[in-house]
């Protein structure tokens, strides 16, 4: 598992997010997830129709039984495709069986009763785990986490019954009124065709609802070990040991890039989305790969440690520089037309009423364009609609929030007034204001959201601080702060200065900290 | 460091101020909770109402007829207007109905989104309803969509920080807000975490403590984060 190629927002989240973290990950990747649940329950749905023939009343419940080993595919490819790596077809085939074996007993007998079943199911077939180390693992994972799996559950029990009956009531809404049918006759299963009609609805709703149940187990579960393992710290810290020490081990992988792209010394051929049509261009494309490939073969059985290392690199697939995929596909419409049968007169009269009639029509068409033209310009040009929308220049962040800052101190107000007098005055504002609220929320713990305007820090400020001369400072300073920020009207020099001087009055510098 | 756009539930919504609001857009399984919530106590109240309204007769079920229809229309009207956005069911759950840019529902906006109950209902027990949910980007369901509103997880309030005391130190460098984020969080949620996978965390940043091993690199961190939270020696 790949930490930093996860493809989703690792934070820790209220279980309920965390579930429709499950829904978004499932909106993602709709195409192999349904894919993947439809190979394996489609097959099973026909099969088992075949198996209790005359008994089609089973096959619901069979196929409920199932579930535990059904709702394997989806995760499988969830579980891949969340770190990058989603499964082609033949290796989803190959793994398939063995997915489907591991624990299986266990999974339909004792365990099919599990509520929280989507949410152990990682544990299972992500971790293999089994005995005991799975139930102790489970009971790490647990306390705060099991209780909202049963509560999806029993959601998704209740959504996949409440959509098996829309399907119903949908269709009987969509049969029109000559079809002599009651809306009870479609619920009829004494016949073996409205069993089956029956068993199909239920498979839809299945199919719609199971997949979602899984993958919401899955956030869950990913929620977990976010929280217990503080995975999105993880990944901040490597973020900020990169930072700190782009130096070294970039250097080694760069060195040893350079290595293998000298020794390579040839052009590439990247992923290219390019069809090629031309079959000498095809060939040279394969011949290079070809190359690569027995270069490739020729440093695996090199006995020097530095090849050996250099076809260890090379062999990551991230490093992988050609990819043979061949595909058919349609072939131009190139094939003659069949020679028109001869006409008889009936169809002669006929062809010419047609085309007479396409005419009319285009004839209309063009009418109506010409009429709706003439409107359009005969329009006064008053009535305009909003301003045609300008390609979004997304405006710099007026607090700067994300540079590197340091706590305040008394220095600020000279700070401020030395960018003053450089003519700056919105970046000495900016300062001062930007000081006093830092200030605010670590000396006197007024509680400043992320995204609070300046009348919600006004707000916060007079409910939180006693001292009433510095919340009118900080009042006038938000007057003059907003005055230069929205209106561009900068306070005059006296004014200005006077909150410079102010501002270490009202934000003493903490001992031990003064530069 | 240029990474792809992570799957997440946030809908980002800029005020005029240049203010980015992350609104953390509410999903199905929540709704659905919140929904029975409701629905328990509006059928509880209309249970009590017929208890009530029995000694009547023919002219108490004419009332409670009334109030039916009052409570099935303009429940979760009354409750949206009045309390913040959220009717009791979504408030238990932390929910809370905004308009898509993030202001608070206006009575336009709460009369469409719930008199399009009713179409989301359709087929029958909310079969469009949870489609839409499950297909909109911001799990809007058909009423959503119309009115132009969605529920979000309501923010908590602000804690100040509780960080375990300790001596304080400053960081050896300038650090961004998010890596400042990321120290204090790591100092805050220890006690979540075991000791063994705090340590492997701070050994991901030998560089900010100096090569400190183990617990005492723990305790590094955790000093950088006293101070950057603005505790000083």
């Amino acid at each position: 598992m790949r930490l930093d190629a996860v493809a989703a927002e690792l934070r820790p989240r209220n279980p309920w997010e965390a579930t429709d973290l499950g829904a978004v990950m499932l909106r993602h990747w709709p195409g192999p997830v349904y894919r993947a649940w439809f190979a394996l329950a489609l097959p099973l749905f026909l099969l088992l129709h075949l198996l209790c023939w005359g008994h089609w009343w089973l096959v619901p419940w069979l196929l409920w039984w199932l579930k535990p080993l059904l709702d394997r595919p989806p995760l499988y490819v969830l579980g891949h495709a969340l770190f990058g790596d989603t499964p082609d077809r033949r290796r989803f085939w190959r793994e398939l069986p063995g997915l489907l074996r591991r624990q299986a007993l266990a999974a339909l007998t004792w365990r099919r009763f599990d509520l929280a079943r989507s949410f152990h199911l990682p544990v299972t077939q992500l971790e293999g785990l089994a005995g005991k180390a799975r139930r102790q693992r489970l009971r790490d994972l647990g306390q705060p986490g099991r209780g909202p799996a049963v509560w999806l559950t029993v959601i998704c029990a209740h959504l996949e019954i409440g959509l098996d009956l829309a399907l119903v009531a949908l269709t009987w809404m969509l049969i029109p009124d000559f079809v002599d049918l009651e809306w009870y006759e479609l619920l009829d299963d004494s016949e073996p065709w409205g069993q089956l009609w029956l068993n199909a609805v239920g498979f839809c709703g299945m199919s719609l609802v199971e997949p979602f149940y899984v993958a919401a187990g899955f956030a869950l579960y990913l929620n977990r070990r976010t929280w217990l393992e503080a995975w999105d710290l993880e990944l901040g810290f490597r973020r900020l040991a990169a930072r700190l020490a782009p130096a070294r081990p970039v250097a080694v992988v760069v060195g040893l890039v350079l290595g293998a792209a000298l020794w390579a010394s040839q052009p590439t051929v990247g992923f290219a989305d390019v069809v090629l049509d031309d079959d000498w261009e095809m060939d040279m494309v394969k011949m290079r790969c070809a190359q690569s490939r027995a270069r490739m073969a020729e440093l695996a059985e090199a006995t020097d440690p530095v090849r050996q290392a250099l076809a260890e690199t090379l062999r990551d697939p991230e490093l992988r520089t050609c990819v043979t995929q061949e595909r058919w596909r349609w072939r131009e419409r190139d094939q003659p037309e069949p020679p028109p049968e001869p006409r008889t007169s009936a169809d002669t009269l006929a062809h010419w009423f047609a085309l007479g009639v396409e005419y009319a029509l285009w004839f209309a068409l063009g009418l109506v364009v010409a009429v709706a033209g003439w409107r359009l310009w005969r329009l006064p040009t008053i009535p305009r609609g909003p301003r045609p929308r300008r390609a979004r220049v997304k405006p710099a962040p007026l607090l700067g929030r994300d540079d590197p800052v340091a706590p305040p101190d008394a220095a600020l107000g000279e700070v401020a007034w030395r960018l003053w007098t450089a003519g700056q005055p919105r970046e000495a504002m900016r300062t001062l204001y930007r000081g006093s609220l830092a200030g605010l929320a670590i000396h006197h713990g007024v509680p400043v959201a992320v995204g609070a305007t300046e009348e919600d820090c006004l707000r916060l400020a007079a409910a939180r601080l006693g001292d009433s001369e510095l919340l009118e400072f900080f009042r006038r300073l938000t007057r003059v702060w907003q005055a230069t920020a929205y209106a561009h009207r900068p306070p005059n020099a006296t004014g200005a200065r006077a909150l410079c001087v102010e501002w270490p009055r009202h934000f003493p510098t903490p001992a031990g900290s003064s530069p | 460091m240029s990474s792809p756009v992570l799957l997440d539930t946030i809908r980002r919504v800029e005020t005029p101020e240049g203010i980015t609001l992350n609104l953390r857009v509410a999903g199905p399984v929540a709704r659905a909770l919140a929904w029975g919530m409701d629905s328990l106590i509006r059928y509880g109240a209309l249970w009590g109402l017929s208890m009530g309204l029995a000694v009547l007769g023919w002219g108490g079920f004419g009332i409670w007829l009334i109030a039916l229809f009052l409570i099935e229309w303009f429940y979760p009207v009354a409750f949206e207007m009045y309390a913040d956005g959220a009717t009791p069911g979504k408030k238990a759950l932390g929910l809370q109905v905004v308009l898509v840019n993030g202001a608070p529902v206006d009575w336009p906006a709460a009369l469409i989104r719930n008199l399009l109950r009713a179409v989301d209902f359709l087929p029958v027990f909310y079969g469009f309803g949870v489609v839409a949910m499950l297909i909109s980007r911001d799990f809007q369901r058909l009423g959503d969509l119309a009115a132009g509103t969605m529920v979000i997880y309501r923010d908590p309030p602000v804690k100040p920080l509780a960080l375990p005391p300790g001596p304080a130190l400053p960081p050896p460098l300038a650090l961004s807000t998010a890596e400042q984020q990321w120290l204090i969080a790591f100092a805050e949620r220890g006690p979540v975490l075991n000791p063994e996978r705090q340590e492997e965390l701070a050994a991901l940043l030998a560089d900010c403590t100096s090569g400190l091993q183990g617990v005492a690199a723990v305790e590094r961190l955790r000093a950088h984060a006293r101070w950057l939270v603005g505790e000083h020696p």
